[in-house]
């Protein structure tokens, strides 16, 4: 038996708004944002433990070297994953990354060792990148499901790549490629700055640029944007272009790194950019795709890596690890994306 | 801005005032005949370019070759149909052959190895089933989290990757004529192949399971308002998908007399392709079996041809993916025409 | 109307067709400064795909624009916002992760120099004008996911008002309003026509047309049916429109012109004398964040009213009932048919049914045939031991669809290609066909064209005099009083009144719901 009670009345007319000055915020409980950084403290702590040479400044620049790579692919992923949403079957992927990598790496050490000069050598290597991605756009904009138009691109490119070295690989020494690998500004390796600089000119693109709200505001519903006046295709479009650029430039960087143009390689560093990418989203508070959390999610998974070998653990298990952890921290952000959503 | 106006035909058009109707939506749309007419097209091209193409052995030999790639296409339908991806589903062939051949280099009799491959297999629809309904994860993610820890569990199981053979001696028979034997004037793993496509599509088809699992892959929250039981459906998705995939991996534990590890792993993105090709058949785009194994025939009959004629096998990658590229650009195409 | 001043917007001659189909055949809309003309006519008659052709989306076969004078054409969504036309949508189209500010100014000036974003200025400035605007006070850096559906809309609402537009078409804006909120919304709206904007306005509620507009333009079947003036030269008040019985003649004739013969409204009748073990039964009803601690009863053959302005708690009714309470953090009973409702799936078997409010998501399965989603729903009348029976599903999709008039009647089209008012009526057709006799309507016919509302009211009342029972929750407060035999108000998360249908009225229920007047005090709740 409920009695009704007498109800305040507000002294306003109907007009008056729902007196509610600031509303509630539903988001994730602050904590929850802190597992994600909890995991990656935890795994530094534990190897750091286990083995002395982990904590050292110079296997810190170790894994940064062996992250980069991962790091810069990872944000042209994630500006597919931003500006595409992140609908199972719809949403924008790029699967052409790794074998991208895989072709500009092995184009540059092909030209080079053909005598070509690095000058051009580079430059013809993202081209032909540019070329990849522009194809993807070109499908994905006339209606190709992202996850088919990246993924037959990549198996064309990943051809590609065994046409051109007949699956031998192709070594290179010297000249910018020695920089990369050897070289140093101020101090640091080439390749960490290389990385800084991506990061920032990414991070601030993304994170702090009308083109990085219009890309979010495209990913997450494509028609609120285009009502809005946001070019929806060219932003997606676009996305496809600066992923394969990217990728075109970590496969410059591991082919430095490896001293050779070897095929087959950037098909493995696939499903790590992937997870790279898609993990970041753990470190958002909006449980969105960022380019800060991609460049942690990339050193969590070259730390990985790395730790492993020094303490000495069969490479076997890293995959198993690496899919374990992934699959906790990709639960939590599951689990804390249904309570956002009541 | 075509992009953006949604299907202006359908609210705008006056009520009651469409006789055409009826016909309009029985026609076939251009896109849906894509698919036939690519097959159509490499059957010719190679029937022209080598004499041995268009020949009964040479079919037998296409077939065959087909019979497992179907089988994880079907697994990969279902999973795609209930709105889901399944990236481990190489890890569930591979499981499948694993526990089968293990089995049977353990002195099991066949049932036992089989039914053990089969069970191996389950676990991995088992984890997908948990993480993708219960837990959350997009399917997407969890099955290649799946296909990592799975990946890994391989070389565990096997001492770092090391093949299991099975020399001829110490296979039973019964084992053997799985890979080898024939029933009906079929291979057998053609035959499996064809009864596992009848099954689930019938089931897919046929089964308030099928109606309840093709709503909720479209939409869950319509699909439970409705009464069905959606996760529950879509967890069991994923088990049968995997049992499927598990049946794939007996085979070919039996066709190549062991195990290898990896070996599934070369048909999750044919099966992908495969099964996307084949929902360009449905005038909604949704996968069926049919669509899934006319897919299939266009992969292989696509490497056999190239094979006939003599093409390298790096040039033979190139050509499946660009195939697969047109056939997907085309479809895009004269569906957005149709529109 | 007076022509000494160009009209601010002038389309004339429209013809469109898609295919075969002519949707619009020679229509004209045309707008003076100020003038506030409200756009009406069934679902289908063409309203949408006119307002499609004035901002871009859609090219008409012919047309003839001028803005203010001049000739103008507009082949895109930023031509039509470059001439200062600009669209509120009916659904809410925003980006949910984004925050309130970089959404209201999405697509406009989201930075400041050389595109970088100023995050904190941006979000003050955003505060700011979301009260100037609309009156709606939210936090600037909050989710928009984080908003209600009222302070989404208006957030729509003010993003098109802050570009200062010249032309201001409003498409169903307060589909998902309650009255205060729309009353909000009416203001700007007022506001805008004082500075001059001609405003466009689409709607439903013929009640907000008449307290809003200069002039009615109707539509039927995609021409133009007839205009009606609701300006006066004698009347002063009111800005010279007309009033009182005056006005609600003119509405009269609008309805007849969009239906194109004269329709008897939601009739007088009597009260029903429900009787019998109640079906539904709700006991401590808690749903977090909306309401706490809710009973009522639904006796067989009455229609119990809910209403409640949005944020009352009323939009979480429907799924804490027919989810029993099991959502996380709720709690409560909800037994029907004297069985306890543990899930949705439990809901239905025990002869439950739900039309949710969002139709397109949750009502139907649009990428499914009319047959499929009746055969999802009616599980039991098409299948057996699990096995579809191809022949009966058939046999039943029709009978359902000839019964609730679905058109096209083909139990073959596809869900999603259906108007608004159609795809209702398969949700109803779904559970009709199921057999269930406890039906739990969530703003059944919001969106849906006035013949469609007819032929729903009429299925729903045949259900009721045969016994079913329905909890029906709905803003529209016109239908309640039409439909229900009793009505709960819901305000801020507490039931505050109950009244039997003898004391129903629109203003009266419009009072209690804003908390401007309590409920008959003492008046007992049945628990």
């Amino acid at each position: 038996m409920t009695l009704v009670t007498e109800t305040p009345a507000p002294s306003s007319g109907p007009s008056a708004a729902p007196a509610q000055a600031r509303p509630r915020r539903r988001g994730a409980p602050p904590w929850l944002v802190w597992v994600g950084y909890a995991a990656l403290a935890a795994q530094l702590v534990a190897f750091s433990l286990l083995s002395p040479v982990f904590p050292t400044a110079s296997n810190a620049v170790t894994v940064l070297t062996q992250g980069a790579v991962l790091a810069i692919a990872g944000f042209g992923m994630a500006v597919v994953l931003i500006t595409g949403g992140d609908d199972v079957l719809r949403g924008g992927i790029d699967l052409s990354t790794g074998a991208v990598v895989g072709l500009s790496g092995v184009v540059a050490a092909v030209l080079t060792a053909a005598g070509t000069s690095a000058v051009v050598a580079l430059p013809v290597a993202l081209l032909v990148a540019l070329v990849v991605g522009a194809v993807n756009a070109a499908a994905v904009v006339l209606g190709v499901r992202p996850l088919l138009a990246t993924l037959a691109s990549g198996a064309v490119a990943s051809s590609v790549t065994l046409v051109l070295t007949q699956n031998v690989k192709v070594p290179v020494s010297g000249g910018v490629f020695g920089w990369l690998r050897d070289g140093s500004v101020v101090g640091l390796p080439a390749s960490v700055v290389v990385l800084a600089v991506v990061f920032a000119v990414t991070a601030t693109a993304v994170g702090a640029t009308r083109w990085g709200v219009r890309a979010y505001a495209a990913g997450q519903n494509p028609v609120a944007a285009a009502v809005a006046g946001v070019p929806v295709q060219r932003y997606v479009a676009t996305s496809y272009l600066v992923s394969a650029l990217l990728a075109g430039l970590a496969g410059l960087l591991l082919t430095a790194r490896l001293s050779a143009g070897v095929p087959g390689v950037g098909d493995q560093l696939l499903l790590d950019v992937i997870l790279t990418a898609s993990m970041s989203v753990v470190f958002s508070r909006r449980l969105v795709v960022t380019i800060p959390g991609t460049l942690v999610s990339a050193l969590f998974v070259a730390a990985l890596t790395n730790g492993f070998t020094l303490v000495n653990v069969g490479s076997q298990w890293v995959g198993a690890v690496k899919g374990v952890l992934i699959l906790l921290v990709v639960a939590v952000a599951a689990v804390r994306e249904r309570s956002v959503q009541r | 801005m075509t992009a953006t106006t949604e299907r202006p035909a359908g609210g705008a058009a006056p009520a009651g005032a469409r006789p055409g109707a009826e016909r309009h939506r029985k026609r076939l749309r251009p896109a849906q005949l894509l698919a036939p007419l690519s097959l159509a097209a490499i059957v010719v091209t190679f029937g022209v370019l080598s004499e041995n193409f268009l020949t009964g052995s040479n079919l037998q030999v296409v077939l065959a070759s087909s019979a497992l790639l179907a089988l994880a296409a079907v697994a990969m339908t279902v999973v795609v149909r209930a709105g889901g991806i399944d990236l481990s589903v190489g890890v569930a062939v591979d499981l499948g052959a694993y526990g089968a051949a293990a089995l049977v280099a353990a002195g099991y009799v066949p049932w036992v190895a089989v039914v053990g491959g089969l069970l191996c297999a389950l676990v991995v629809g088992a984890v997908n089933a948990v993480l993708v309904t219960v837990v959350g994860i997009r399917p997407f993610l969890a099955t290649l989290a799946v296909w990592l820890i799975g990946s890994s569990a391989q070389q565990l199981l096997t001492g770092g990757g090391a093949p299991i053979y099975l020399s001829r001696g110490e296979t039973p028979d019964g084992f053997r004529v799985l890979g080898g034997g024939q029933v009906l004037g079929l291979d057998v793993p053609v035959a499996a192949a064809l009864v596992g496509a009848l099954v689930v599509a019938a089931v897919l088809g046929g089964t308030v399971w099928g109606r309840v699992l093709t709503a909720a892959g479209d939409q869950p929250s319509a699909t439970r308002i409705a009464g069905g039981a959606a996760g529950s459906t879509v967890a069991s998705a994923y088990l049968l998908a995997a049992l499927v995939a598990g049946l794939a991996g007996v085979l070919l534990a039996s066709k190549s007399s062991g195990f290898v590890p990896f070996s599934g792993q070369l048909y999750v993105l044919d099966a992908i392709g495969a099964v996307f090709i084949g929902a360009t058949l449905s005038r909604t785009g949704r996968t069926s079996v049919v669509g899934s194994l006319v897919g299939v025939l266009i992969f292989t009959l696509l490497s056999n041809g190239m094979n006939l004629v003599a093409l390298s096998a790096f040039w033979q990658d190139l050509a499946r993916g660009l195939v697969l590229l047109a056939v997907l650009v085309a479809a895009a195409v004269l569906a957005r025409r149709a529109r | 109307m007076a022509a000494e001043v160009a009209p601010r917007v002038s389309l004339t001659g429209v013809r469109k067709s898609f295919g075969a189909v002519r949707v619009l055949d020679d229509v004209s809309l045309v707008v003076a400064p100020g003038e506030v003309v409200a756009l009406v006519g069934e679902n289908g008659a063409g309203k949408s795909t006119l307002i499609k052709v004035l901002t871009g989306f859609h090219r008409a076969d012919t047309a003839v624009l001028e803005v203010d004078g001049r000739p103008a054409s507009v082949a895109s969504a930023r031509d039509a916002e470059a001439l200062g036309i600009r669209v509120v949508h009916q659904d809410r189209h925003l980006a949910g992760r984004l925050s309130v500010a970089e959404q209201l100014y999405l697509g406009r000036d989201e930075g400041g120099r050389g595109g970088l974003v100023h995050r904190r200025e941006l979000v003050r400035r955003a505060e700011r004008d979301l009260a100037a605007s609309v009156g709606l006070h939210v936090r600037g850096d909050a989710l928009v996911d984080d908003l209600t559906v009222a302070e989404q809309q208006l957030l729509q609402v003010a993003r098109a008002v802050l570009t200062r537009p010249r032309v201001l078409v409003l498409d169903e804006p307060t589909a998902s309003l309650a009255a205060a909120e729309a009353a909000l919304l009416f203001d700007a709206v007022r506001r805008l026509a004082a500075e001059g904007v001609a405003v466009v306005y689409i709607s439903h509620y013929l009640q907000e047309v008449g307290d809003l507009a200069d002039r009615v333009l109707v539509l039927r079947n995609g021409r133009t049916a007839g205009e009606v003036s609701l300006r006066s030269a004698e009347s002063d008040d009111d800005g010279g429109r007309v009033a009182g019985a005056e006005r609600h003649a003119l509405l009269d004739r609008v309805v007849e012109l969009m239906v194109g013969h004269q329709v008897a409204g939601l009739g007088e009748r009597e009260q029903r004398r429900p009787g019998g073990e109640p079906l539904l039964a709700v006991d401590g009803l808690t749903a977090p964040g909306a309401f706490t601690d809710l009973s009522l009863r639904v006796l067989p053959g009455e229609v119990v009213g809910v209403t409640g302005l949005i944020g009352s708690g009323v939009e979480a009714l429907a799924d804490a009932v027919t989810t029993g309470g099991t959502a996380r953090g709720a709690g409560g009973r909800v037994g029907l048919g004297g069985r306890r409702v543990r899930s949705r799936r439990s809901f239905a078997r025990a002869g439950g049914a739900h039309v949710p409010a969002q139709r397109r998501r949750d009502g139907i399965v649009v990428r499914a045939t009319v047959r499929e989603n009746i055969g999802l729903t009616a599980t039991g009348q098409v299948s057996r031991w699990g096995l579809l029976l191809p022949r009966r599903e058939r046999a039943v999709a029709e009978r359902w669809v000839e019964r609730t008039d679905v058109r096209p009647a083909d139990p073959e089209a596809l869900a999603g290609s259906l108007s608004g008012g159609n795809q209702q009526k398969v949700v109803l057709a779904k559970w009709l066909a199921r057999g269930s006799r406890l039906f739990v309507l969530d703003q059944p016919t919001a969106g849906v064209d006035v013949a469609s509302r007819e032929q729903l009211y009429a299925r729903i009342e045949e259900q009721v005099d045969d016994g079913a029972g329905v909890l029906l929750i709905t803003t529209d407060l016109e239908e309640l009083v039409g439909l229900a035999d009793r009505v709960l108000v819901l305000h801020r998360g507490a039931l505050v009144a109950e009244l039997p249908r003898a004391e129903l009225g629109v203003e009266r229920l419009l009072a209690i719901s804003s908390g401007q007047r309590a409920g008959r005090q003492g008046q007992e709740v049945p628990a």
